[in-house]
C-alpha cells in the first residue's frame, strides 16, 4: 500500500464530505420534515441569512471575547494554584480535593449558584467559563511541575541560579510547558462548552445564545447555521494550542 | 603575589559530615553519607575520587559544589567559606545536564547569562568553547540530536565558558561508550594540560582514575571516609605516550584495586549475613 501524502488525505476528507451531505440532502428532501431534520440546502440558506444580517459575526464577537477572557483567567487561576499544590504538600492535601471535585462536576449544574452569586452578567459568564476550563490548567500545571528533572535543578542551581522564583521560571515552567499546553488544549475545548452553557442558560447571547433562540422557535436550520460556526470555533482554538505545542516541544 | 595564591589551596574541605533522611517519615532511618571529611586540593591539581557504589563520592562532589550543605564541617574554596554554588566553581554532570529547550549555543551561555554577562560578548564566550570541544557544526542543534559523546563535550563546554577556576566533574564519561570515553579523557587531559584548572573528578573506572590523576582519593564503603591518598607519578603531557604501559599505571592501579577488592568482599559478606 502507497503511503498517503497530505494532499491524498485532504481529497478523501473532501470525498467522505460530500458523500455526508450528499446523502443528508438528498433524505431530507425525500423525507420532507424540515423541523426534525432542514436539508443541507436550507442550513446554507440560514447561514447566509445569519451573515448579511450580522447576527452571526455580532454572536461570533461576543462568544470569543467571552471565550478568551475566560480562558485567561482560568490560565492565572490555573498557574498560580496549579504551581501552590505542586510546591506544597500541605496545599496539595488541602485544596486537591476540591479541584477533583470541580473536575467532574458538570459546569451547568453550577450555573444556578453563579447566578445567584454574580448575576447574568459578564462576570457571570466568565465565571462559568472559568469553573470549566480551569481545572485541567491546574493540574497540567500541578504534574508538570512535580516531574520536574532533578538534574537540571542542579545545572540552574550549581551555575549561580539562586532561589525558588527564579528557579520556577528557568527550569521547572519551561520543563513542565510540553505538559502545561496540553492541559490548556483540553481546557480550550472545556471552555467552549462553558461558553455555550453560560449563553444558553444564564443569558442569551452570542452563539449560545443564537442556537437557544432559534430553538425555541423551532427553527431547526438556523439552529444548525448556529451550530457550525460554534464547531468551527472550537476546532479553530484547540488547533491553534496544538500548533504552539507543537513548537515548544524539543524531541 | 602569584606564588602567595598558589600556595593557597583550591578547595579544602575541613571535618565534612552530612547524614541524610532516607524518607519524610520522621523517624526514619538515617544514613551517614559523609563521616568527617579532611581534604586539601592543590590549585591546577588533578584529583580522581573513586571508591565503591554508595560510599559518598557524589555527595561529597555535590558538597564541593555547594550544591548541597555539610551537617558539619567548612568547605573552604581559595580561602574563602562558601556556602552556595559560585562562579569559581563550574560542575560537569554524569547525565549531561543540558536543558532538552535549548540548542548547544544556548546551553553553553545559560551560565553567563546568569552572570548577566552581554548577550552578545556571552556568544563569543561560548562559541570559543564550543570550537575547542570541535562542535562548532552544532551550535543550533539540540541536545536529543547529539550523541552522548557530544552531549558531554556540550557540558564540557559550557563548564569551561564560565571560566571556573576548578571543574567538578561527577563520573562524566560514566554514561558513554568506552570508544568514545577514551577519546573524551584524551580531549580532557589536553584541555587540562593547556589550562592548569583544578579538577575534582568522580569515576568508578579504575584505569581512568588512575591515568587522569595527579592524585587518586580512594574512599571507603559505608559511611564515606577518605580511605587513602595515592599519587601519581607520570609525566604530562600524558597524551603523547600510551599511559596504560607505564609501570607507575600498573603499579597504582594494582594497589587501587587491592583495596577496592576487599572492600567489595566485606560489603558481600555483610549481605549475606
Amino acid at each position: 500500500m502507497k503511503t498517503r501524502t497530505k494532499r491524498d488525505i485532504r481529497r478523501d476528507q473532501l470525498v467522505g464530505v460530500a458523500i455526508f451531505l450528499g446523502v443528508w440532502e438528498v433524505s431530507a428532501q425525500l423525507f420532507d420534515k424540515p423541523l426534525l431534520l432542514p436539508p443541507v440546502s436550507a442550513i446554507l440558506a440560514a447561514l447566509w441569512d445569519l451573515l448579511i444580517s450580522g447576527e452571526l459575526l455580532t454572536a461570533l464577537g461576543e462568544s470569543i471575547l467571552l471565550l478568551i477572557v475566560g480562558l485567561f483567567v482560568a490560565t492565572v487561576i490555573g498557574f498560580v494554584f496549579g504551581t501552590l499544590i505542586a510546591r506544597s504538600k500541605t496545599a496539595y492535601w488541602m485544596l486537591n480535593p476540591y479541584f477533583s471535585a470541580l473536575f467532574v462536576t458538570p459546569t451547568i449544574a453550577l450555573v444556578p449558584l453563579v447566578l445567584v452569586w454574580f448575576g447574568f452578567g459578564f462576570t457571570g459568564r466568565v465565571l462559568v467559563v472559568v469553573l470549566a476550563a480551569v481545572v485541567p490548567i491546574l493540574f497540567s500545571v500541578a504534574s508538570g511541575l512535580r516531574d520536574a528533572p532533578g538534574d537540571l535543578i542542579d545545572v540552574a542551581r550549581s551555575f549561580g541560579v539562586k532561589g525558588e522564583i527564579p528557579l520556577l521560571f528557568t527550569v521547572r515552567l519551561r520543563a513542565a510547558l510540553p505538559v502545561l499546553m496540553a492541559g490548556l488544549r483540553l481546557a480550550a475545548g472545556r471552555a467552549v462548552v462553558g461558553m455555550a452553557v453560560a449563553e444558553t442558560y444564564l443569558r442569551l447571547g452570542g452563539i449560545g445564545g443564537l442556537i437557544k433562540s432559534y430553538g425555541a422557535v423551532f427553527q431547526t436550520d438556523y439552529v444548525f447555521a448556529a451550530i457550525l460556526p460554534l464547531s468551527l470555533l472550537g476546532i479553530t482554538l484547540v488547533t491553534i494550542i496544538a500548533r504552539i505545542e507543537r513548537r515548544l516541544h524539543w524531541a | 603575589m602569584n606564588d602567595t595564591k598558589s600556595d593557597i589551596p583550591a578547595i579544602e574541605l575541613k571535618g565534612i559530615r552530612k547524614t541524610f533522611t532516607l524518607s519524610e517519615d520522621r523517624n526514619a532511618q538515617k544514613v551517614l553519607a559523609l563521616d568527617g571529611i579532611d581534604l586539601s586540593i592543590r590549585q591546577g591539581e588533578f584529583l580522581t575520587i573513586i571508591g565503591p557504589s554508595g560510599c559518598g563520592k557524589t555527595t561529597l562532589l555535590r558538597v564541593m559544589a555547594s550544591l548541597i550543605l555539610p551537617d558539619e564541617g567548612e568547605v573552604i574554596v581559595e580561602g574563602e567559606t562558601v556556602l552556595e554554588p559560585g562562579i569559581k566553581r563550574a560542575m560537569v554532570f554524569q547525565t549531561f545536564g543540558l536543558f532538552p529547550w535549548k540548542t548547544v549555543i544556548d546551553n553553553v551561555v545559560f551560565p553567563l547569562t546568569v552572570q548577566k554577562f552581554d548577550p552578545s560578548e556571552a556568544r563569543e564566550i561560548a562559541m570559543t568553547h564550543i570550537e575547542r570541544v570541535g562542535l562548532e557544526r552544532f551550535v543550533d542543534a539540540y541536545p536529543h540530536q547529539l550523541s552522548g559523546g557530544m552531549q558531554q563535550r556540550v557540558g564540557l563546554a559550557r563548564a569551561l565558558a564560565t571560566g571556573a577556576d576548578v571543574l567538578l566533574m561527577d563520573e562524566p564519561f560514566g554514561a558513554i561508550d568506552a570508544q568514545t570515553r577514551e577519546l573524551m579523557q584524551e580531549e580532557l587531559m589536553r584541555i587540562w594540560e593547556e589550562e592548569k584548572k583544578t579538577v575534582v573528578f568522580i569515576t568508578h573506572d579504575l584505569d581512568e582514575a588512575v591515568m587522569l590523576a595527579d592524585r587518586v582519593l580512594l574512599m571507603s564503603r559505608g559511611p564515606g571516609k577518605v580511605r587513602e591518598i595515592i599519587p601519581v607519578n607520570m609525566p604530562h603531557p600524558r597524551t603523547d605516550y600510551d599511559v596504560r604501559a607505564r609501570e607507575e599505571f600498573a603499579d597504582v592501579r594494582g594497589h587501587l584495586w587491592h583495596a577496592l577488592r576487599n572492600d567489595l568482599i566485606e560489603q558481600r559478606a555483610e549481605e549475606a549475613s
